[in-house]
């Protein structure tokens, strides 16, 4: 099977490769607001992670897939394949934390890191504070269960309409945050009990670390963590509530992009 | 007749009355206006809630979590949600299972989103329901599973168990009550190749003696399900061949007490039934052989013995023909020592086992009797009794001499010359012992292990030392007897111990 079916691949524009990387819960229509700002100078990758969104759902091996690293895997092949040198990868929450690991195992291949709403660790620990407690993600788990009916096999039924949004196809509003159920828990898992907090300083890529300035799954410490932790970093602060500013503040988001993208040179 | 139609209340009344929760919220969830029946659920006033909340804020973390990766980013992509559920906290911390709906009102940034909300507790009991049901039904497919494996590897250990051990299947018919029997069964009754045997033909060959006890041995396996029988009978093959056939069978019944199933092997023991009792044929005919041979040669033998005594008294004899007497005598005291030893041999080695008779001993007295009756035997070595203990014991006082006999028979020709042998008589609470000991060389490491066995001796062939091994041998027989055992223990530095210990008291 290829990699191109396996993530459901899209690719636009010509350039240098921008990845986009999508986190938990919905797939590569997150960026669908953002990613387009950026095909006129760049060649834009955009995939799903296997079992969400449209990826190819037999290759989901519970094993692989029990650890970021697994993810991190999948994202070094689609950058083989698909992009012609060291790539800036954008990461939208747990997605920034598999490129983290992917450049990890192989810098050569990383230009720049744009972690958006990046957390290495959700949990509290200590003197960290993450934002959640263990129960909270328990608490998530069960969410998740008792939607199964209900987002499983007929998520949002375009009841209402989408009335503001025409363009957007019957096809995608039925495909777009659904997911097995049992991979939504053992991702919503991995996610939210991963700690990456040890191979921050391990980074030698130019890091932009883009915050909003309200969002519980990773708040403002969170950001001035990273920020403290990885070596090459830069921190911007988006005017935006909530934990997708892609979606919800995409010009302001842009905005910090392309000031880390100057920095580097483009 | 028309309808009387009644007026309405005004839209803000509706609107509060409504019979579902309604909300309005910007954009980023803050609550811009809120119904009472809402309000009357969560127990916190408009006020409380309008422009002071945002509606994440009445949803557990976990639903937080959720609402922040799939009900934001849904709502903006697709512009409606339904049939979300979340658990909305009460103002008491209570947690209300809830579905939303959720449209979304956008003019650019100033857009609004409205939502409605029913309480589903009823629905949520029935989704748990569901989800455990379906939980129960995944736990039941891998039981189910587990168990397709384990019966797979019970049919396949029980194949293999069928053509190793050459056992033919059978088993009853419950519709019609009769037995059919694998074609492999044609070789039982002495064909050369496989055909069908019905229960009638394979009846048929049973030996007419034999019939009416099998057949009243079949229908007992039938009335008694629990437990396996198994029978034996003869069956006379089309090859002139009479075969013994041991028959296994267990029957199933089903919930009504109807034979549902009956499970039955067949095994061919003719061999082996010939073979055994070849086999006590032979330890039989040995048995008989050696008694009457050891019988007929001890009369002989205690002439010789009586005649030479009688030659022996006075003193008259010159001094080379007395000393000729004398090993007249010991060899003959040899030759029936070695007769009783084989006829011992051959009852414990092939026979019946060496027959004893326990009675109440006196431990150390009986061993002191032993040793001072043994000490003329070995003019010019040091022979020792020791006594450890107190007690009372049960043994046969007769195989008790025989034992310490070849004990010390082994210690005296094996252990140095210029050392003591010492036979010490333990006795404690409940083992009583018997040892005895010798310096000298050690007996070899590759020896030890089979001593016991008849026919190891300790020395080379050729050695005069030592006649037949079968001493040690018939040491183990007379322990074993007793329930007791023999050990042996033999280094440079301590010298060479046999130890006899066997119960005091035997209920």
């Amino acid at each position: 099977m290829t990699v191109s079916i396996r993530n459901n691949v899209h690719v636009e524009g010509s350039g240098p490769a921008m990845v986009f990387a999508h986190g938990f819960g919905c797939d590569q229509n997150m960026w669908r607001l953002l990613a387009p700002r950026f095909a006129s100078r760049f060649k834009t990758i955009s995939f799903d992670q296997v079992g969400s969104g449209k990826s190819d759902l037999s290759a989901y091996d519970a094993k692989k897939y029990d650890s970021l690293a697994g993810y991190a895997d999948d994202v070094l092949e689609i950058i083989e394949e698909f992009a012609d040198g060291p790539v800036l990868f954008v990461g939208h929450s747990v997605g920034a934390m598999v490129g983290l690991l992917a450049s990890l195992k192989s810098p050569h291949l990383f230009a720049g890191h744009l972690m958006v709403g990046p957390s290495p660790c959700y949990v509290n620990d200590g003197d960290y504070q993450g934002g959640f407690a263990r129960a909270d993600i328990d608490g998530l788990l069960e969410m998740l269960e008792s939607n199964y009916l209900g987002w499983s096999s007929n998520m949002a039924p375009a009841i209402m309409g989408a009335p503001d949004q025409p363009e957007l196809a019957v096809e995608l509003t039925n495909s777009f945050c659904r997911t097995d159920p049992e991979i939504a828990k053992q991702f919503a898992r991995v996610t939210f009990l991963s700690d990456n907090r040890k191979d921050l300083p391990r980074v030698t890529t130019p890091t932009l670390i883009l915050q909003s300035e309200e969002d519980i799954i990773a708040p403002l410490s969170v950001g001035e963590y990273l920020h403290d932790t990885i070596p090459n970093s830069m921190l911007r602060v988006v005017e935006n509530v909530g934990h997708c500013p892609h979606l919800s503040a995409p010009s302001a988001s842009a905005d910090a992009m392309d000031e880390f993208l100057a920095s580097l040179g483009h | 007749m028309p309808e009387a139609l009644p007026a309405l209340p005004s839209a803000d009344q509706l609107f509060d009355e409504f019979p579902c929760g309604l909300l309005v919220t910007s954009l980023r969830g803050t609550i811009l206006k809120v119904n009472r029946t809402f309000c009357h659920w969560v127990g916190w006033s408009s006020e409380e809630l309008v422009e002071r909340k945002k509606l994440q804020e009445l949803f557990t973390m976990g639903g937080r979590i959720f609402h922040q990766t799939h009900w934001v980013p849904t709502l903006q992509m697709q512009g409606s949600l339904a049939e979300v559920k979340f658990e909305v906290l009460h103002r008491d911390g209570r947690k209300l299972p809830m579905m939303l709906n959720a449209t979304r009102r956008s003019a650019g940034a100033s857009g609004y989103d409205e939502i409605t909300l029913t309480i589903a507790e009823e629905r949520n009991k029935y989704e748990q329901e569901l989800l455990s049901a379906r939980q129960r039904a995944d736990a039941l497919v891998t039981q189910e599973r587990a168990a397709q494996r384990n019966l797979q590897a019970a049919q396949s250990r029980l194949l293999q168990a069928v053509r190793v051990g050459a056992l033919f299947l059978w088993d009853v018919d419950p519709a019609t009550g009769l037995r059919r029997y694998d074609p492999e069964i044609s070789r039982l009754l002495g064909y050369a190749t496989p055909r069908q045997v019905d229960d009638a033909l394979f009846q048929s060959f049973v030996m007419a003696a034999d019939a009416e006890a099998e057949a009243a041995a079949f229908h007992q396996a039938l009335r008694e399900p629990e437990r396996v029988h198994t029978w034996s009978y003869r069956i006379d093959g089309v090859d002139g061949m009479r075969r013994m056939v041991t028959a296994s069978g267990q029957a199933f019944l089903d919930d009504d007490g109807a034979l549902s199933e009956f499970v039955g092997v067949l095994t061919d023991i003719t061999e082996s039934t010939r073979l055994r009792l070849a086999a006590e044929d032979r330890a039989l005919f040995a048995e008989q052989m050696v008694g009457i041979v050891s019988h007929d040669l001890r009369n002989p033998l205690s002439a010789i013995l009586t005649g030479a005594t009688v030659m022996g008294l006075g003193n008259d004899l010159p001094e080379m023909k007395a000393k000729a007497l004398a090993r007249v005598v010991s060899s003959t005291q040899r030759a029936r020592r070695l007769i009783d030893e084989l006829l011992d041999f051959t009852l414990a080695r092939v026979g019946r086992g060496l027959a004893v008779s326990v009675q109440p001993i006196d431990l150390h007295q009986l061993v002191a009797k032993i040793v001072d009756e043994l000490a003329p035997a070995f003019p010019g070595r040091v022979l020792k009794h020791r006594e450890i203990g107190s007690g009372s014991c049960a043994a046969d006082p007769d195989r008790m001499a025989q034992l310490v006999g070849n004990l010390v028979g082994n210690a005296m020709t094996y252990g140095a010359p210029s050392e003591a042998v010492t036979v010490t008589s333990g006795l404690a609470a409940s083992v009583a012992t018997i040892a005895v000991h010798n310096q000298g060389e050690p007996i070899p490491a590759h020896l030890l292990a089979s001593i016991f066995e008849p026919m190891v001796r300790g020395v080379a062939e050729n050695s005069p030392a030592r006649s037949v091994g079968l001493g040690l041998f018939i040491v183990q027989a007379i322990a074993t007897a007793h329930a007791g055992q023999v050990t042996v223990v033999s280094t440079l530095q301590d010298g060479t111990t046999f130890e006899f210990s066997f119960p005091a008291r035997r209920d």
